[in-house]
């Protein structure tokens, strides 16, 4: 068997005496899409933001590529332009131009040139389809094109996977649609994906692997027509409900 | 006409008060201040023409010179001092907290003693660079720095924490991010209140009289004094006055442009 894109191991997490995250274990393979869901306060981003070491764990490990990153030599830096992160608020960088949120670190970590860095973002935004707001500062995006600029931004790193935080959560319901299509795509292409989410048809789309969250521990996982169509217990029974009920 | 109905109308009883008391104060003033003696020594041109070459070639430049030197020193200062503050090593921000709140405690004039006097006497072997004038900048410097360190940090940690995260995701260390997405814009964030310190420091630099001047290192509240003693007139005070107001005035007319024009990414 090969070694897991990202593995975490018993990890614990507290804010101060609030303990988050209660010992979670799970791993993704290469290629895999796994969706977190859960009641809000289940720890899901909590423990999504755990992997790229943007909140510290009380305790546990996480191995990216089979590397333990919470190991103080590791070079965090290096480790972080291989795993793609996307945010709830898209967090662009308001400054910028898109074009230049593109190619900042592209030039200061990967010491790309200013010509090939604008040549991949250019490409990036191509893909994801907002090429004409190159030259536009972030304000003049809509919602669904700043997140769609913001998946290009981690794509120019060429992570080897990616992680989304509620990415359509702060979107219009109209904007939703746009941002899911250059997942799927993503998806498609054969992307490592962790995808913290409330969209259920998303989940049970592109999904392998569901892995539903509850109080700070995994309740249940596996493919997503067992775990969001079959769910084994009630827990995760009475959450199904109350999201189809909205 | 419906207009100007409206207007009368509108003449409530505190609006004539305030009117009539103007009025009074006005025709008191008129009628008995000396406007003669008042003219002659307060806006005496001959005055005025005599010291204006003096004035301008040495004592405004002066002033300017004193505060853009400290006012670069002072932001260096206060960066490192913000940095410091925001940073994760505790003995760094205790530093850093208790020089703010040591400088911005003190009178200015305080510091500018100790520096130009006080350790002088105490270290008789040391001497600042520059001599007196040195020592006046230097205090200057660090007094700003306290006030404006304050002011950085507060921009700094206006800046939304997503900011932060999305660059360090990205792989950006600590320092790059700090340089190219949290600085610059906190940098926007500060500009209005780093102008109101430019201005405070113009008019703060007329107390380096105290550590003593030549007639080549007067600032103009210096030399408006020894014109006034000189030629027992006191136009000096109102020339500069002006003269401040023609520095302080332009200069918050185009920092509010600036403003505008950075506004433009958001």
């Amino acid at each position: 068997m090969s070694t897991p894109a990202i593995q975490i191991v018993d990890l614990h997490k507290y804010f101060g005496e609030l303990e988050v995250l209660k010992g979670v274990s799970m791993s993704i393979e290469r290629g895999e899409v796994v969706c977190v869901v859960g009641p809000s306060g289940s720890g899901k981003s909590t423990l999504l933001r755990c992997v790229n070491l943007l909140e510290l764990p009380t305790s546990g490990q996480v191995l990216i590529d089979g590397i333990d990153i919470t190991d103080p030599k590791v070079d965090l830096d290096q480790m972080r332009t291989r795993i793609g992160m996307v945010f709830q608020q898209f967090n662009l960088f308001p400054h910028l131009t898109v074009l230049r949120n593109l190619t900042i670190a592209q030039e200061k970590v990967l010491k790309r040139p200013r010509q090939e860095a604008e040549t991949i973002a250019m490409e990036m935004l191509e893909r994801v389809g907002v090429a004409n707001k190159a030259h536009e500062y972030p304000a003049r995006c809509s919602g669904g094109q700043q997140q769609r600029v913001a998946i290009a931004r981690s794509l120019c790193m060429g992570p080897e996977m990616m992680l989304f935080d509620e990415p359509t959560s702060a979107l219009d319901p109209e904007l939703v649609g746009e941002v899911l299509d250059v997942m799927r795509s993503l998806a498609r292409d054969g992307m490592t994906m962790m995808v913290v989410t409330h969209e259920m048809g998303f989940a049970r789309d592109v999904a392998d692997r569901v892995v539903f969250m509850d109080g700070g521990v995994i309740v249940e996982e596996g493919p997503p027509n067992e775990v969001l169509v079959n769910p084994k217990t009630e827990r995760a029974r009475r959450f199904l409900r109350m999201v189809e009920e909205k | 006409m419906a207009l100007n109905e409206r207007r009368v109308g509108s003449l409530t009883r505190g609006t004539v008060i305030a009117w009539v008391v103007t009025i009074v104060i006005v025709a008191l003033v008129v009628a008995f201040a000396d406007w003669e003696r008042i003219g002659s020594n307060f806006f005496n041109v001959d005055e005025a023409r005599r010291m204006l070459p003096q004035l301008l070639t040495v004592a405004a430049k002066n002033t300017l010179v004193y505060t853009v030197a400290s006012f670069c020193f002072g932001f260096v200062i206060a960066l490192c001092m913000a940095l410091m503050r925001l940073s994760n090593f505790p003995p760094a921000r205790a530093f850093a907290l208790a020089y703010v709140e040591l400088f911005r405690g003190l009178p200015a004039l305080v510091t500018l003693i100790l520096l130009a006097f006080g350790i002088p006497i105490a270290f008789p072997g040391v001497r600042i660079p520059g001599g007196q004038v040195g020592a006046a900048i230097t205090g200057l410097s660090i007094v700003a720095g306290a006030y404006m360190a304050e002011t950085i940090r507060g921009g700094i940690e206006a800046v939304p924490r997503g900011q932060m995260e999305a660059a360090r995701s990205l792989g950006m260390s600590r320092g790059q991010t700090m340089a190219s997405i949290i600085i610059p814009q906190a940098f926007r964030i500060m500009i209005p209140p780093l102008t109101n310190e430019f201005v405070l420091l113009i008019k703060d630099t007329s107390l380096i009289y105290v550590v003593g001047s030549t007639p080549a290192t007067r600032e103009l509240v210096k030399f408006a004094r020894d014109f006034m003693s000189d030629r027992r007139n006191a136009t000096p005070l109102t020339v500069i006055a002006i003269v401040y107001l023609l520095i302080t005035l332009p200069l918050t007319y185009l920092v509010r442009r600036l403003e505008e024009r950075l506004g433009k990414g958001r």
